[in-house]
This record gives C-alpha cells, structure tokens and sequence, in this order.
C-alpha cells in the first residue's frame, strides 16, 4: 500500500511538469517523423526486405508509443543525483526498497508519456485516414500485453544495471551515450531489426534489447503467432532473471562501496 | 569589435584550460562525440542499404550527406550548442541578471561563453568521413569550391545558431522548459535528408523546415556539383534574415525577463 501511496505522490509530480514531459514525447516524434518521412520515398510503392510502407507506418508509430511507455530513464538519476551527488544515503536511511521506489518514480513519467503517443497516434490516423493493422481481440493480444509489461521490466532492469556503474566509474557520461546509440540500433527504434545487415540482426538477437520494442511491437501488429509469441515471453523471462542477477550482484557491491558526507 | 575579439581569445583560452583540468570528463566527452559522429554515418549507411536511389539522391550523395552534416554541427558544437544547454538555466535561476549587468552584448555572452573543444574530434571524423567520399565518389575539388564550402559552412552555421537561439529565447517566457534544448537536437535530424523528402510529405510543411533543410543541403550540393547561383543566395539570405530577427527578438523578450521572480 504504501508504494502506491509512492506511486500517487510520483503521479502528481509528474502532472505538475507534464509539459516537460510533453517536450520529451516531441523529441521523439520528431524523431520517429523524420525517419517516416524518410520510409515514404525510401519504399515509394515498393517492398523493402519485405515491408511496405504501410506496415513501416505502422510498426514506427507503435515503436514511438511503445517508447514512450516502456523505456526508463532512471539511469541518470540514479548515477549523477543518487551515486555520485549522494543523494542515495538518504534513500538507504528510508524504510523502502530503492528499486521499487525508483520504479515508483519512473511509471508515472512512462504513463504521461504513453498517454501523449497514443493520442498522437489516434490523432495521426483521424487525420490521415490510414488504418493502422493491429492485432484482433484474442487470446495472442493478451500474451501481447503480457511482452509488453515483461518488455518495460527488461529496460528497467537493464537502465538500473547502467546506472549503478556509477559505484565505480566517476565519469560514466560517455558511456551512457555510447549505449544509447548502440540501444537506439538494436531496440529497433532506428529500423525494423529484421531489415538490418545480418550480422547486426544476430547480435541484436542475442541481445535483450529486441525484447524490449521490437517483439512486443510486431506483438500489436499481429505478426507473430501464440507460439511465437510464447517462445518471446519464455526469453524475455530469462532475460529478466539474468538482468536482475545481475543488477542484486552490482547493488550489494556497490552499496558496501558507497559514501556519503555532510554537514 | 576588437573588444569581443580579446574577450573571445580569452574565453577560448579559459575553456582550453577548463578542458584538461577535468581529464576524466574529457575522456568522455571525446567517446561521445565520436559516437555520435558515427552514429550519423551508420544510421544513414543502414537506412540507405537497400535502396541504391532514394529522392533522385544516390546512396553516396546520402553518405556524403551525413559527412557534411558531422562537419557542420560539430562546427556549431564547438561553438555554441554548450551555452544553449545554460540557456534555461540561467534565465530560471535569474543568473541572467549578472549577464545584464556586464558592459559587453547578452547575447555575445548567452551564445560564446563555453566553448567545446572537444568536438574537434567530431569534425575530424567528420571532415575525414568527408574526404573519403569525395574520393569514392571520384569528385575532385578545386581551391574555388574549399573556399565557397566554407563560406556556405559559415552561413549554414549561422542558420543553425540564429533558429536555436530565437526558440531558447522562449524560455524567457517558460524558463522552466529545460530540455527544450533536447528538442533542438532533435530537429537537428531534419537537416539530415534531402528538401525532396519533405516536399514529397507536404508543400506547407516542406516550406516551415525550408530553412533547416538548406543548412547541409547545400554545401553538399557544392561538393557533388550540383549546386545553382540560386541555392547560395537562398541560403546567404536565410542565414541573414534569421540572424538579424534573431537578434531583435531577444531584445524584445528582454523586456519581458523579470529574473529569478
């Protein structure tokens, strides 16, 4: 109870900068806009690698939507404002989980930002009349959404992991960017995975980075099958478990290694 | 004018110092900037894969496209982008006060206090990248065509610089909106991709981007050798005409700065 308390507190906060929020959501509209723009003499009536445009329409505006609403940005936070500035001792001395209480923090800043692409997209359709393919009321669309929520616990996870190398890199600006880069590539935000260069298209595959966007997005299309579907659910399960592994291992280091003064 | 040229020099020596006094944020913002150089060149290089023409734009006119685009930002980088990112800051905690106060122009100070050296790395990839498809491409280029690159370079970065400063401007306004400036990278990709790609989308809204689109269009245009008389006066003009509003629209907004109240 008292993390949804959290979550409520979080939520007006989020409410009072939500045209911070909103300037967020339109950096990656533009984004997403010039990519589509891009798609629209790339394809001119043709197929690429299988996609048309229509189907690159779709899938970029639900990769945005899906953006939106699943990826964190805790990562900053938590290696600038709780690590290196200290603030994290004051979350230490609370009776609370750190994790969930970033967790807490972070929903209601996907949710706004959800709620800002699914208006952008209906908006999109409304205006120019395009029918956006998506999957029918079954039994696949609710193993869809469940890609969804395991999608948005894997960025969690991987985000929080990143972060807490702030425990022992004093510098980690420049490696946040690289991973960006390297996450806007394989997440699938850049272009759909399957029309990579191959090599690319397997190390994406071995990565949890296609589990993120790209499956649950193709999900919502109606492109993948129950089983299909299944099989993705299964990875992103392990994917999870490696990543929260992982992130236990590097907190209770880093704790022991964390200090913080005052006066 | 020779005070703000001894003023500059000086900045620029105060940075250069500021620059090795923090090694490690050096280290990583020299990783950033090459990343990001390369980001341009690979997301271009992976868009362009399967398609050898795109817009009437060969693929390596693209590539060439994304090489320009390195050198050009990283100009404006190294420049000025640093100080749009204060930008908010200083007008929302009322630091601007102090710049108000100073005997010297605030928008000479809000736009050139803090120089990114370290982007030079960005432009050598980028200039480098530049070269590369230059000779892939089997263009040869003339002393004439260095020269008038960098006069377009000059007016293209005047562009750059007069359309982020009329929108930080803004923030006079709404001084709260921080990652306004995030948005400005953002729309920075629009200058990515030929003028073709927007007029294909929308008259209107070809002619709202026109002036981002004739920023890296147009000295790659000089480059592959397909650029007209009317291409370089569009964009002298641009630059011109946004630089000078850009100028009497923060003295307007001035008279609305209230500091930190």
């Amino acid at each position: 109870m008292r993390y949804v308390r959290i979550f409520l507190l979080n939520f007006q906060r989020t409410l009072r900068y939500r045209s911070l929020s909103f300037v967020w959501f339109l950096c990656a509209l533009v984004d997403v806009g010039i990519i589509i723009f891009f798609w629209n003499g790339a394809t001119s009536g043709k197929t690429i690698g299988g996609w048309n445009f229509s189907e690159l329409l779709t899938y970029y505006l639900f990769a945005l939507t899906a953006g939106q609403l699943l990826i964190s940005h805790i990562e900053y936070d938590v290696a600038t404002l709780h690590i290196q500035q200290g603030g994290l001792a004051a979350f230490l001395l609370k009776p609370f989980s750190y994790i969930r209480m970033q967790c807490m923090g972070e929903i209601p800043w996907r949710l706004l930002n959800g709620y800002f692409a699914i208006i952008a997209v209906f908006l999109f359709s409304f205006i120019t009349h395009i029918q956006l393919k998506t999957i029918p009321f079954s039994f696949a669309l609710l193993l869809a959404i469940v890609t969804v929520v395991l999608g948005f616990t894997i960025a969690f996870f991987y985000k929080m992991v990143i972060g807490l190398f702030a425990f022992w890199i004093i510098e980690i600006r420049g490696l946040f960017e690289a991973l960006e880069v390297v996450t806007v590539i394989l997440f699938g935000n850049l272009m759909p995975i399957s029309l990579l260069p191959h090599w690319l298209m397997n190390i994406a595959y071995m990565s949890p980075f296609p589990y993120v966007i790209y499956f649950p997005v193709l999900a919502f299309e109606g492109k993948l099958s129950a089983l299909n579907l299944f099989q993705i659910i299964s990875v992103q399960i392990i994917w999870i478990s490696v990543l929260f592994f992982v992130y236990k291992n590097l907190w209770l280091r880093g704790v022991k290694k964390f200090s913080a003064v005052g006066q | 004018m020779k005070k703000y040229l001894s003023i500059y020099l000086a900045l620029v020596r105060i940075n250069y110092t500021n620059l090795f006094a923090h090694r490690a944020n050096l280290f990583n913002s020299i990783i950033a900037s090459f990343v990001w150089s390369i980001f341009v060149i690979s997301s271009m290089t992976l868009l362009t894969s399967k398609s050898s023409h795109i817009f009437g734009w060969q693929r390596n006119e693209l590539l060439l496209v994304a090489g320009v685009y390195n050198v050009i930002y990283s100009i404006f980088y190294i420049l000025f982008a640093r100080n749009f990112e204060e930008f908010s800051f200083r007008v929302h905690l009322g630091t601007l006060d102090g710049v108000l106060l100073k005997p010297i122009s605030s928008q000479f100070f809000m736009s050139n206090w803090l120089i990114s050296l370290h982007q030079v790395v960005r432009f050598s990839i980028g200039l480098g990248f530049v070269l590369y498809m230059l000779h892939v491409m089997h263009i040869t280029i003339t002393p004439y065509v260095v020269l008038l690159f960098i006069f377009l370079t000059i007016f293209s970065v005047m562009i750059i610089y007069s359309l982020w400063f009329l929108i930080m401007t803004l923030t006079v306004w709404q001084s709260h909106l921080r990652n306004l400036v995030e948005l400005l990278y953002s729309i920075n990709g629009i200058t990515r991709y030929p003028q073709e790609m927007y007029k294909r989308v929308s008259v209107v809204f070809f002619w709202i981007v026109l002036p981002l689109t004739l920023v890296i269009i147009t000295p790659t245009k000089l480059l592959a050798g397909t650029i007209t008389a009317v291409d370089v006066i569009l964009l002298a003009i641009t630059a011109l005409i946004l630089f000078t509003l850009s100028h009497f629209f923060w003295k307007f907004a001035l008279r609305f700065y209230v500091s930190a109240n």
